[in-house]
């Protein structure tokens, strides 16, 4: 929706609009109606968004010089809009500067944040503003609309503009600020991650605002069957049959103007990638006891501070589809990871992402190797969701045993395929997750010997993804099986006897 | 503890203790060992309870001299005690129709139970224990 009214910028008016222009547009609007909204105390703004009017002519009323077409009163442009309450006219208590404003063209608003967005120091070569109205206002918005219904519903006029409903001040605000602010930022405004965010804030809260959303403003209808396609919102279809009393549409009390405040926010990049863990004391996201790092470092840190610090972001945030344990490492083809990084204040390109991955590989210690860095789209999500689940995974574990190995015990595990096993929550995680038994399958394994030892060897094993690797070689205390019984006592002789400690157990994995 | 009913706690680096019967418990000197063991002893069947999520629903609270099972060998039955206050998050329910399991390997495959304890109920009992060192001394077994 906000995309409609940008494109529609350009195309509803001529872009240089003088105030005989304005006197000309306000004299071809239905005078009786015009009249009563200027007694109303509604600003020129909200009275041609009133009357569905859209387009650069809201950027170039300067309200010094606009006067009531009717009667060539002065305009209500001194006194606060009673709908708006100054949004439109550029009034506002700005809450960064913490005084009053009151400017006279939509320019003088597109200065202020164009200095704050020059501050903040971004790079970009587009923007996309973002608005937000309080409540309460669009709350008077509905209950003029309904009221402007009543009063002028048979009108044939007003019959025409049913369908195209008013204008919202949302994008009036807009079609009001993106041109000055493309001149100033020197740059389209677009759809895009850079966003321009102006906040609207009232200090009246408001009763009874179920009906109205942020969405849009007041000129809300339940969809219809034909398709809407101005940018506009339809009308309400909650009409007040009641009291059509003037006084009583907009209290006095709530005649203040509203707070402002304005930002500048680049939404997340994705980073994606496979990485690969050499060490077998560094865990694979940070790790920290009482004040004490487990581990001599983390992947996530490594591969995260020097994107983000690359990027000038403000934080990451570190997926992986799976993980392993400090203690083992990550080898093959390496584990899909994506990186999110908020908030960047420089845009990265692919060069960018090649230039990250030399950096990390190029570390002295060798610790972490990324492969295949590259921005990625919602699609990266997808790709590890993959990643996780379905897959095999292929593990090497060196493992010792306490009785010397013979020719058979080779032959037998190879001969096993895809045996089912029953692991119970290992007893090394059971503190932190739910007793549960597993059924998971070991596709293939092979034995390898070691040179110089009969009692120790290589396991190598292909197996369903989420199963306890050390576990299924270790037995923990029989809590993990096969399923079948036959099978029990090769796995009993093979399963290492501990002597108290697991470092006769490596584990590495290498998918 | 009634002497010579010797067990073990081996306590992890998470805080879990897996409670079984030490190698010089009088149960592994009657003749033909162990043969029965039984959970159904005090108010329950420790057998019979099911602990489930992450906090561990269910589970039941004990002392450290609750009676956890009653093991059996052909002329004596002996009662089985949790050592740890805490949670019991499981029992080794193999037992029940492997017992020979205890005679085998008490300290691994014949392990009785798995017991969480707080870790201040932990720092309390800790005192109370004997370390393996101590224990081999004690019981002047190599």
């Amino acid at each position: 929706m906000e995309q409609k009214a940008e494109e529609e910028v350009s195309n509803a008016f001529p872009p240089s609009f003088s105030s005989s222009d304005l006197k000309q547009l306000l004299h071809s609007l239905p005078s009786n109606a015009l009249n009563h909204f200027f007694s109303l105390g509604v600003c020129v703004r909200c009275i041609l968004r009133l009357f569905g009017i859209k387009g650069p002519i809201y950027a170039s009323i300067d309200n010094g010089s606009v006067e009531n077409p009717v009667d060539s009163t002065a305009s209500n442009e001194t006194k606060l809009c009673n709908v708006c309450l100054g949004i439109l006219q550029f009034r506002f208590y700005d809450d960064r500067e913490k005084r009053m404003f009151q400017k006279d063209a939509a320019y003088d608003v597109a200065l202020l944040i164009a200095d704050m967005v020059r501050q903040e120091g971004y790079q970009f070569d587009s923007f996309s503003l973002e608005v937000s109205i309080p409540p309460l206002i669009l709350q008077k918005e509905a209950s003029l609309w309904s009221y402007i219904q009543t009063k002028y519903g048979s009108e044939p006029w007003f019959q025409e503009k049913i369908h195209t409903g008013c204008v919202s001040i949302k994008d009036a605000l807009k079609f009001s600020l993106i041109n000055p602010l493309e001149k100033l930022l020197d740059c389209k405004s677009s759809w895009c991650p850079f966003r321009i965010r102006l906040t609207y804030t009232h200090t009246k809260a408001s009763e009874g605002v179920a009906k109205c959303s942020d969405n849009g403003g007041s000129c809300k209808r339940r969809k219809t069957d034909e398709s809407d396609s101005t940018g506009e919102r339809p009308l309400s279809s909650s009409v007040e049959n009641g009291s059509f009393d003037c006084s009583k549409l907009f209290p006095k009390s709530e005649n203040e103007p509203c707070h402002f405040t304005y930002n500048c926010f680049r939404t997340p990049f994705y980073f994606g990638g496979r990485y690969l863990k050499y060490s077998r004391n560094v865990s694979q996201t940070c790790w920290i006891i009482d004040d004490e790092r487990m581990g001599e470092a983390s992947v996530e840190e490594i591969i995260g501070i020097k994107v983000l610090q690359a990027c000038r972001g403000d934080n990451y945030k570190f997926h992986a589809a799976g993980r392993e344990d400090i203690d083992v490492r990550m080898l093959g083809p390496g584990r899909p990871f994506i990186l999110e990084v908020q908030n960047t204040r420089l845009v990265p390109t692919e060069q960018f992402a090649n230039n990250i991955e030399k950096m990390i590989n190029e570390e002295e210690n060798k610790l972490v190797r990324v492969k295949n860095l590259k921005l990625v789209g919602s699609d990266g999500w997808n790709l590890m969701r993959e990643g996780e689940g379905e897959k095999q995974k292929q593990y090497a574990a060196l493992v010792w045993t306490s009785r010397p190995l013979k020719d058979e015990d080779f032959q037998q595990v190879s001969s096993l395929k895809d045996l089912k096993v029953v692991q119970r929550t290992p007893i090394r995680v059971l503190h932190r997750r739910s007793p549960l038994e597993r059924e998971k399958i070991i596709h293939w394994m092979k034995m390898e010997t070691v040179a110089g030892s009969s009692q120790y060897f290589l396991l190598h094993l292909c197996t369903q993804a989420g199963t306890y690797i050390k576990e299924f070689v270790h037995g923990d205390l029989g809590r993990t099986h096969p399923r079948y019984d036959k099978n029990l006592r090769l796995m009993q002789c093979l399963m290492a006897k501990m002597s108290g400690t697991h470092t006769n157990l490596l584990v590495t994995a290498l998918f | 503890m009634k002497p010579r009913h010797d067990q073990y706690v081996y306590r992890h680096a998470n805080g879990l203790c897996v409670i079984g019967l030490a190698p010089s418990h009088v149960a592994f000197k009657d003749e033909g060992g162990i043969t029965a063991i039984d959970f159904n002893v005090g108010k329950s069947d420790r057998s019979g309870v099911k602990v489930t999520g992450k906090r561990k629903k269910n589970a039941q609270h004990f002392e450290s001299n609750t009676a956890l099972c009653k093991v059996s060998t052909k002329n004596d039955s002996y009662i089985v005690r949790c050592c740890v206050k805490g949670s019991l998050l499981e029992v080794n329910q193999q037992l029940i129709k492997q017992p020979e399991l205890l005679n085998a390997s008490a300290d691994r495959e014949g392990y009785i139970a798995i017991i969480m304890p707080k870790p201040a109920d932990w720092l309390k009992i800790k005192a109370s224990l004997v370390s393996f060192e101590e224990y081999k001394k004690l019981r002047e077994v190599s």
